[in-house]
Parts: structure tokens; C-alpha cells; sequence
């Protein structure tokens, strides 16, 4: 075909401008701040209406342009702690992240496919819930010995090559041992 | 301006039209998805298929696909390996895409940003010719008496190369924490690197090799935003432009070592030699020593 090589160096530069359109560095609409509304928004409107012939590819394929690599390793962390509860009522840790005395199931949670799905930023992930219910769970199934579980967060303090717990959890998950769940 | 137009777009489409040995994209071809294809292996071997990309209660899937967790997989596997010999390479692309977009569908927090790199490259691979050298494609081309071509389009690989610099830069520009610039003191991969979710080692030895560890935060700023002017060094042919490829070999071996990133370094490293020119490759040929002894000077 004599016009093919037009029409493909067309279609590669059509792919090449809404690469570059989908990959436009804005903030997310929540973390815009107030100053930047005025002009990030406006900005925002004319690129999602740019987008519109290949937005579905997005929803699709799950594919953008904006690349998020490690954005975001700031001081102020979490660690996971996973444990259970005794019939004489005192907690067991299992589980916590970068202690190898406590690593059950240590190969599984830290797969590096596993951990980013309850791996928290600023707030839990988006299967967090639905993980610490299914790891509760699997706890119980595993040692029958124990009346509940939990899955909760440590809120740590990083700084030069340490890192120093603070005492306060967040996001706790607590599951009894029901007659659903299994012999106590 | 219109002539001026009509001349660029010739230009274009006279560039778009160039042809070039398939080296490059038979490499990234075989490595990208060997990377991969252990990386779906590395799911069955740790037992992760099911809990992750399986519904409650069984899993902590929280999405739907159109495939279930096992046959997206087992699609993912066979579609990788056969990408990876370079047999019926097109539409095993195509597989492999479909089964890590249904993956990522699933339990979107379980890939890493090579996952989604990967559902650009099998598609930029399925329209290329990278099944041209090293692949059982090519072999049975020859047993059938049909012409395997020397010289390849060359968009694909320059679409891929384009590709993987916005994946830096855009990385670069969307890294918004403080603690990788100087007001932060560039402490992001100190930080990264004591994490006990992320960290591979315990962070006692981040104290000893601290300054190192900020001066590298620099470096991978300066080597993500720099990506641009690696552009332009590329085009001028500037052997400065080994400087940007070093770093960033540093950078992903760093990580790889450093921190449980699974595939993530590797993928990016396979997709290296699409960032040298043929002409590259025709010289590091004419180094091995079979062709050294061979040659008249």
C-alpha cells in the first residue's frame, strides 16, 4: 500500500500525543492545593476532554502515563503487626514486619506481589480490609489454640538507618473465633 | 510554515519508515518476558495465586476480570514462555497482555509498575517484527522456505526507547515528597531502605553508609529528570549518553539488592537494549574474539 507509511507514522504520533496528554504531571484532585485549583483544574478539564477517544483503554487494560515510581518513602511509616489471642486472654505476636523472631507466614506476606496490597501509604490500601479479614481468618484456621486474631499498624519514625516504634496503632483488625471459623 | 510543516512531516515519516537489524528487540523480547515468565512462576512456587487473585473468602481479591485467577495465569504463563522462544509471538503477546490486565483487574495493588509497563510493551512487541532473530518463529520461517528478514522497522524499538525514558521522567516529576529533594535532605531511599515492609535487610548498615545513601537520592533525581537531555544527547550520538544508562544500571541494581521489589529492576534492565543505536550492536559484534580473529586488520 503506497500511503501506508503516512498513515502509520500518523497513527505512531497520535499514540505519542495522547501518551504525552494522559501523562500530563497534574496532582490527584484531592491533593491539589488551594492555591493551585485555579489552574490546575481548568488544566485537568482540557486534558480528560482530550482523552476522551482513548480513555477506555485506561479502564480496560489499566494502563496511564503517569508513572508513580517509589514516590512517596517518607519518615513517617508503618509496621505490620500480626497476632493472636490466648484463652487466657494475652496477645501473642506472630508476625511483625523486620523481625525474623516473629515471621509466620513470612514467605507468603512478603512476596513482593503480596505486601503492596496491605502495605499502607498515608492511608490503607484499597484491599486492606478485605486482606486482614482474610489473614485473621487463615491465623484461626492455623492454630486452633487461639480465641481471636488481629492485623494492625504501628505508626514508626524513620530517621539515619532506624527506625523507632511510637506506640500507636492504626487500622486494627479484630476477628473472634466464631463456630463458622473452627474448633476452639 | 506550511512548508515548513509538509517538510517535518516528511521527515517523520521518512524516520518512522527506517529499518534496522532486530537485535535490540529480540533481546528486550526474550528478556522482558523470561523476567516475567519468572515472575508468574515465582506466584506458583509461594503459593500466591489463589489468596491473591482469588474472591473472599478464599482470597482478598476485591475486583472482577474476565478470566479467574488460574487461567489468567496459566494464560500469562504459556503466553510469556512462548514470547520468550519467539513462537507464534503475536498473538502470545496479545495473551500475555489480556492476562496481566486481568491480574491487575483482580487485585490492583499486586503489581508493581513493570506489570503495567509490560501491558505497553507486549503491544508495541505484537506489532513489531522482534520475532525476526532468535526465535522459533524465525526457524521455521527457514524450514519453510520463507525469507527472514535482516532489517526490521525500526518504530517499535523507538516507541519502546521513548517509552521507558517517560517511565523515569515521569517518575521523577511525580516524586512530590520532600525527602527527595534538598529541603527533605534527599533521605528518600535512607527512608526506602529502612522500611520494614519494603527493606531486604535489617537497617542497621543504612547508619554506617548514610551519607552514600543521600548522595544516591541525588543521583537518581538528577538521573530521572535528566532523561531529556539523554534524549538529545541519543540524537547527537554524544558517548556522554552511557553516563545516563550507567546510572540507571546503578539504580536498578541498587534496588534489586536493597529492597523486595520482585520483578520490578529486572523488567526495567531488560529493556535496556532498546536504549543503543544498530550501529551499537555491530560494534560490541565486531569485538567478540570469533570475529576479531577473523577480521583482515
Amino acid at each position: 500500500m503506497k500511503r501506508w507509511p503516512e498513515i502509520r507514522a500518523g497513527l505512531i504520533a497520535l499514540a505519542i500525543l495522547f501518551g504525552l496528554i494522559d501523562g500530563c504531571p497534574l496532582p490527584t484532585p484531592h491533593g491539589t492545593p488551594e492555591w493551585e485549583r485555579g489552574f490546575v483544574e481548568p488544566i485537568r478539564r482540557v486534558r480528560d476532554f482530550a482523552e476522551t477517544p482513548v480513555r477506555w483503554m485506561r479502564g480496560v487494560f489499566a494502563v496511564t502515563q503517569q508513572w508513580s515510581l517509589y514516590q512517596a518513602p517518607v519518615a513517617h511509616r508503618y509496621r505490620m503487626w500480626i497476632e493472636g489471642q490466648a484463652a487466657d486472654r494475652t496477645w501473642h505476636v506472630l508476625y511483625l514486619a523486620g523481625d525474623p523472631d516473629h515471621d509466620e507466614d513470612a514467605a507468603l506476606l512478603e512476596h513482593p506481589r503480596v505486601w503492596g496490597v496491605w502495605d499502607p501509604t498515608n492511608t490503607p490500601t484499597i484491599e486492606y480490609t478485605v486482606f486482614a479479614a482474610w489473614e485473621t481468618a487463615r491465623v484461626l484456621a492455623a492454630h486452633p489454640e487461639l480465641t481471636a486474631a488481629r492485623v494492625r499498624m504501628e505508626a514508626i519514625e524513620i530517621g539515619q538507618g532506624a527506625y523507632t516504634p511510637t506506640g500507636q496503632f492504626e487500622w486494627p483488625y479484630l476477628r473472634r473465633r466464631t463456630p463458622a471459623t473452627g474448633p476452639r | 510554515m506550511i512548508g515548513n510543516l509538509g517538510k517535518a512531516w516528511r521527515a517523520w515519516v521518512a524516520w518512522m519508515d527506517r529499518k534496522e537489524p532486530p537485535t535490540a528487540l529480540a533481546l528486550v523480547r526474550i528478556l522482558f518476558a523470561g523476567v516475567l515468565f519468572l515472575d508468574y512462576l515465582d506466584l506458583w512456587r509461594a503459593g500466591a495465586i489463589e489468596p491473591l487473585f482469588t474472591q473472599p473468602p478464599i482470597g482478598f481479591a476485591i475486583g472482577d476480570a474476565w478470566l479467574s485467577a488460574h487461567a489468567a495465569w496459566a494464560l500469562g504463563t504459556v503466553s510469556l514462555l512462548l514470547v520468550m522462544i519467539g513462537a507464534a509471538t503475536r498473538p502470545a503477546c496479545i495473551g500475555a497482555m489480556l492476562s496481566l490486565a486481568a491480574l491487575s483487574h483482580l487485585t490492583p495493588d499486586a503489581e508493581s509498575g513493570v506489570h503495567m509497563l509490560a501491558r505497553i510493551v507486549f503491544v508495541i512487541l505484537a506489532l513489531s517484527r522482534c520475532n525476526a532473530r532468535w526465535s522459533v518463529d524465525a526457524w521455521l520461517w527457514r524450514r519453510l522456505g520463507r525469507e527472514v528478514p535482516a532489517e526490521i522497522p525500526a518504530w517499535p524499538r523507538y516507541l519502546l526507547f521513548l517509552q521507558l525514558v517517560w517511565v523515569y521522567f515521569s517518575g521523577g516529576m511525580n516524586k512530590s515528597a520532600g525527602a527527595w529533594g534538598p529541603f527533605g535532605g534527599f533521605t528518600a531511599l535512607a527512608n526506602a531502605l529502612s522500611d520494614p515492609h519494603a527493606a531486604r535487610f535489617s537497617p542497621e548498615w543504612i547508619g554506617v553508609i548514610y551519607p552514600l545513601t543521600r548522595i544516591a537520592t541525588a543521583l537518581t533525581m538528577a538521573f530521572e529528570l535528566g532523561a531529556p537531555l539523554f534524549l538529545y544527547a541519543y540524537y547527537k550520538r554524544w558517548r556522554v549518553r552511557f553516563v545516563w544508562i550507567g546510572l540507571g544500571v546503578m539504580f536498578e541494581l541498587g534496588i534489586a539488592v536493597g529492597l523486595r521489589l520482585g520483578s520490578f529492576p529486572y523488567g526495567m534492565l531488560a529493556l535496556y537494549p532498546v536504549l543503543f543505536y544498530a550501529t551499537d550492536y555491530a560494534r560490541l559484534n565486531a569485538r567478540t574474539p570469533a570475529n576479531r580473529a577473523s577480521s583482515p586488520s
